[in-house]
């Protein structure tokens, strides 16, 4: 156990102290502008993209995997290391939750600023879109379901996109980045943005309680399509 | 006792199934040899369970999937394709060992770091081949282990690091009496000095187990024409195989040969063309 502790904290510390110190940056420069609209903005965006890629990179490789079962510890590291890695895991799921929330609170609010929510809230919107879609289609049909997963989900972000610029959302995001390169604030904006994204209303708790669980269960099923593609390994742990 | 104690260890394949068989006793060292993909490496990942395998495998006399940590501490291997990943540093791999192997003999690693000088700052992934080679066979050596598994030690090494390895394996069993030594090699020739006994290895089934010295002692290759393989006494013919002038057999009493057919040339055995003959009559066939 001893052993496997020690590979574990040499496998994870860099990523740690990357993460550690990336927040950091953002916070000083939070603090040395007085001000928290744009850094929060982007520790919100930085914080939620990688606590989202934190299942997958949680994941022991294929040659990990080997690794570990010929240490001392055998298979218990293994398992270990699978109890480990869940529970970042579900960390990683609840911390995007957290932010989704968090992210449509700020955006209802005003507080955070609107291009960088935009971004974030496209970034969680395909995500979520892309497990919806692909684990289903994954776990029935292998690997088959995740080329036709992945087709749909390219077809219906498309489709997202698209709408997004023809209708009244094309039109604000222009307004947005004009008005932003001469340095000008947008107030009473997020509503009409809203409404074209199709986000949640905000003000309902209820609402915000479903958009915090559709973005746990999304993150949770990102975690088990991501194990599918990157090692299968890791589901056979006792047919190795 | 045997040390480690396979019967019929088996994993199926898509295209390939491993049935080994084969003993590893304490104070000697064994080898290992095959064509690539023959199974060796598979064999070793079943021996300590890295790939679950059929059949009987016992370590120290133990179902190998029943050892205790400290059981499997006493185990040291070094595989080919498996090691810490490159973005580890060199010192960490210290560190881990220590952590991992209750018997870690901090001391030796040491003396084998600076013996193959292999420089300790900067990540495993900056290493070269041969240095990463002896990294590989440092780390399975510096706990004290009863049981010692190498796959292919010397690959990727110039002649002086593989003469330096297959010193420290002579030297480890002078200190380790009750110790056993399982490698592989694709260079025949370090077994032949180094091993006690030899088995080899073919789709994945033992096709010879010998003690090295009976090899070179008594095995030898008979170059014959067609004519004379016709006539020739099979008593003692393990394999033959088409050569430009008719056959190589390989016989396991060279001296019967000599005395009785004195027209034919026969050669020394050497673990070369066991393999070459046993593994190659099959790669003529195809």
């Amino acid at each position: 156990m001893k052993g496997y502790l020690t590979y574990f904290f040499e496998q994870h510390k860099r990523m740690a102290l990357g993460y550690g110190a990336m927040l950091l940056i953002v916070l000083i420069f939070a603090v040395s502008l007085k001000t928290t609209t744009i850094p929060v903005s982007v520790a919100i965006l930085y914080v939620s993209i990688f606590a989202s890629l934190s299942p997958v990179a949680s994941l022991n490789s294929d040659r990990e995997i080997d690794e570990l079962l010929s240490l001392p510890g055998g298979r218990k590291n293994l398992v270990t290391s699978q109890y480990l890695n869940a529970v970042f895991a579900l960390l990683g799921s609840v911390v995007s939750a957290a932010l989704v929330t968090l992210l449509a609170l700020a955006f209802t609010l005003g507080k955070a600023h609107l291009p960088s929510l935009m971004v974030i809230s496209l970034v969680i919107s395909v995500s979520m879109i892309i497990t919806a879609i692909m684990v289903p289609l994954s776990m029935v049909f292998g690997k088959k379901g995740l080329l036709i997963g992945f087709a749909a989900t390219m077809f219906i972000g498309f489709q997202t996109v698209v709408r997004m610029l023809l209708t009244n959302g094309g039109a604000v995001l222009f307004k947005i980045l004009k008005d932003y390169t001469v340095g000008h604030q947008i107030e009473g904006i997020s509503v009409v943005i809203s409404d074209n994204m199709a986000l949640p209303d905000i003000t309902n708790p209820v609402s915000v309680i479903t958009t915090a669980g559709t973005a746990i269960t999304a993150f949770v099923s990102s975690y088990i399509i991501a194990r599918l593609v990157f090692s299968r390994k890791n589901f056979q742990v006792n047919k190795l | 006792m045997a040390l480690l104690c396979m019967e019929h260890a088996s994993v199926r394949y898509d295209r390939f199934n491993l049935d080994v068989s084969l003993n590893v006793e304490p104070g000697m060292i064994t080898g290992l040899i095959g064509r690539n993909g023959s199974g060796k490496t598979t064999t070793f990942k079943a021996i300590v369970d890295v790939v679950r395998a059929g059949g009987k495998t016992e370590i120290f006399g133990k179902d190998n999937i029943r050892l205790t940590e400290e059981e499997r501490s006493q185990i040291g291997i070094a595989y080919t394709d498996i090691f810490f990943s490159g973005e580890y540093k060199v010192s960490a791999v210290r560190r881990i060992l220590k952590a991992a192997y209750k018997n870690f003999n901090a001391a030796e690693y040491d003396r084998l770091i600076k013996r193959f000088d292999i420089p300790t700052r900067g990540k495993i992934r900056n290493l070269s081949t041969g240095e990463l080679a002896k990294l590989r066979f440092i780390s399975a050596m510096s706990h004290d282990a009863k049981l010692v598994i190498l796959d292919e030690p010397t690959s990727g090494l110039d002649v002086v690091a593989r003469d330096g390895i297959l010193d420290e394996l002579r030297s480890y069993m002078e200190n380790h009496e009750d110790a056993a030594i399982l490698l592989s090699s694709n260079i025949t020739q370090d077994l032949e000095g180094l091993t006690d006994d030899v088995y080899m290895i073919d789709e994945g089934k033992i096709v010879l187990h010998e003690n090295t010295d009976t090899i070179t002692d008594d095995y030898g290759l008979v170059k014959c024409t067609a004519e004379q393989f016709e006539k020739l006494d099979k008593e003692y013919v393990r394999g033959f195989k088409d050569a430009p002038y008719g056959k190589d057999v390989l016989v396991s009493q060279k001296r019967y040969y000599m005395e009785n057919y004195p027209a034919l040339a026969v050669e020394d055995g050497t673990l070369d063309q066991c393999l070459i003959v046993l593994a190659g009559k099959k790669e003529d066939k195809k």
